[in-house]
């Protein structure tokens, strides 16, 4: 077997099952889509799907997703282009599921491209409501809006600020902040994604993160919820961010239980050292040899006051 | 420079989304419109935009619906792909082999009974997928059958075409 980097051999007493983690890592992933209601129905899509001679399975904690054998290059097939399906792998798909955005709310993607989960958080609102696309960076506000215009996603406003600097004068029901970090939860042995391992890296994140985070519970309004999320496996910028936000925050926070059906294992406690709140176990890490998907972190916070 | 659209530009989405392709005006108001001078876009029922749209510097907003081509406004393709559903005029239907030779060949010679000059909706087997342009002999002189030209941006062409080869 290939060797798994140093960032990721450090995990080794927070996996249920190293072996199979391990022997997750060095599988493909497989190609995930996510059905597009703003294009095509449902049974059409499905029709396509079987026209084409492609075998699928729904995945019951993500609805509109497609797990299919036999589809490579999905970013390159007419459905793809007529904007009936995006490829998104399954945790991927769970922040926007987990924040779950009703049709008429206020919601904020923060850190947003390349829209993704902003056109599944509009498919959850039905297209109705206002919904605030966020991303720093100019250049990747361009697939953004290519994304959204695919999609045929009606209900977007795009904006490009930097995220801790986001403006506090309109309040959102829901708040997404699909942060920026290390990736870990990427690494896949096949793919030739190996980065060395770069503590530097990790504490930058961090202070970008808590910065982010800590916006998005200024810009939500009392009683809405803001989720965080991350694919990386990393504590300093999962557990630890969330740790650091919550005592530091101005306004009462609480962590949010996750549904008990989802994946994956709770939150932990410790780490180097380090002991963490013991709410931190209400949120979630997402390992690839639970999901056969990319590693992914994420915590439901409400803002009480 | 995105701004809440004029009076001309209210007027353009109605003469050319409602009454040249019979989007009914209560669709149409569901949509608040923007523009960018030569973009027209459409943002759907926003609930609390106006205090958003205060509060933030909007960089884009929603889909585009019309671009200006010199003196005309044309209809994007996601406009007719999202409004499809509810166009009612200016509508050719064509079957698999029009559409085919429609992306082959850029336009299809034939006089379309019904359809006005101008641009036009295109309806395959999946429903409006995107703009033609229509030329009618009568409005031609010297023209004895119409011309039907494709409108598709040239970028979706490919992905398209397959879609026609591998799925009817």
């Amino acid at each position: 077997m290939a060797e798994i980097p140093q960032q990721i051999e450090r995990l080794r007493d927070l996996v249920d099952d190293w072996s199979a983690f391990t022997e997750a890592l060095h599988r493909p992933l497989p190609t995930d889509l996510r059905w597009n209601p703003f294009a095509v129905t449902r049974e059409r899509f499905e029709e396509m799907l079987a026209h084409q001679g492609l075998k699928w399975t729904r995945m019951p904690a993500s609805p509109d997703l497609y797990r299919v054998e036999g589809l490579t290059g999905p970013g390159l097939t007419w459905a793809f282009h007529m904007g009936w399906y995006q490829p998104q792998g399954f945790t991927s798909t769970l922040p926007p599921i987990i924040l779950d955005p009703k049709p008429g709310s206020n919601v904020l993607d923060l850190c947003a491209s390349p829209g993704g989960k902003t056109s599944q958080l509009s498919a959850q609102m039905m297209g109705h409501g206002v919904l605030v696309a966020n991303d720093i960076n100019y250049n990747r506000i361009s697939i953004l809006a290519a994304n959204v215009e695919r999609l045929g996603v009606p209900n977007v406003l795009i904006c490009s600020y930097r995220g801790q600097n986001f403006p506090e004068r309109f309040r959102f029901d829901h708040v997404l902040v699909d942060a920026p970090c290390t990736g870990e939860g990427t690494f896949r042995v096949e793919a030739g994604r190996y980065r060395e391992d770069d503590p530097d890296a990790r504490g930058f994140m961090s202070r970008t993160q808590l910065g982010i985070l800590g916006k998005a519970l200024r810009v939500v309004r009392p009683g809405g919820t803001v989720l965080y999320s991350t694919c990386t496996y990393a504590p300093e910028e999962d557990e630890a961010v969330v740790a650091k936000v919550i005592e530091e925050s101005e306004v009462g926070v609480e962590i949010v239980e996750l549904p008990e059906d989802l994946p994956g294992s709770p939150g932990i406690d410790t780490w180097e050292g380090r002991t963490f709140p013991r709410e931190l176990s209400r949120t979630r890490r997402f390992w690839p040899h639970h999901t056969n998907s990319w590693g992914f972190y994420c915590a439901l916070l409400c803002r009480l006051s | 420079m995105l701004s809440c659209a004029g009076s001309a530009e209210l007027r353009a989405v109605q003469e050319v989304l409602v009454e040249r392709f019979g989007v009914p005006a209560r669709v149409m108001e569901e949509w608040m419109i923007f523009s960018t001078g030569s973009v027209l876009w459409g943002l759907r029922d926003a609930g609390d935009l106006d205090a958003a749209l205060g509060a933030l510097r909007i960089e884009r907003t929603g889909l585009p619906l019309l671009r200006r081509v010199g003196e005309r406004w044309k209809p994007t393709t996601v406009a007719l792909q999202v409004l499809g559903p509810h166009v009612s005029k200016s509508l050719v239907e064509l079957t698999r082999e029009e559409l085919d030779q429609l992306l082959s060949e850029a336009a299809l010679r034939g006089t379309r009974e019904g359809v006005d000059q101008g641009y036009v909706a295109l309806s395959g087997p999946d429903g409006v997928v995107g703009c033609g342009l229509y030329l009618d002999p009568r409005a031609e002189e010297g023209k004895e059958e119409g011309l039907l030209c494709s409108q598709f941006p040239k970028a979706r062409w490919k992905g398209f075409s397959r879609y026609l080869q591998e799925e009817h």
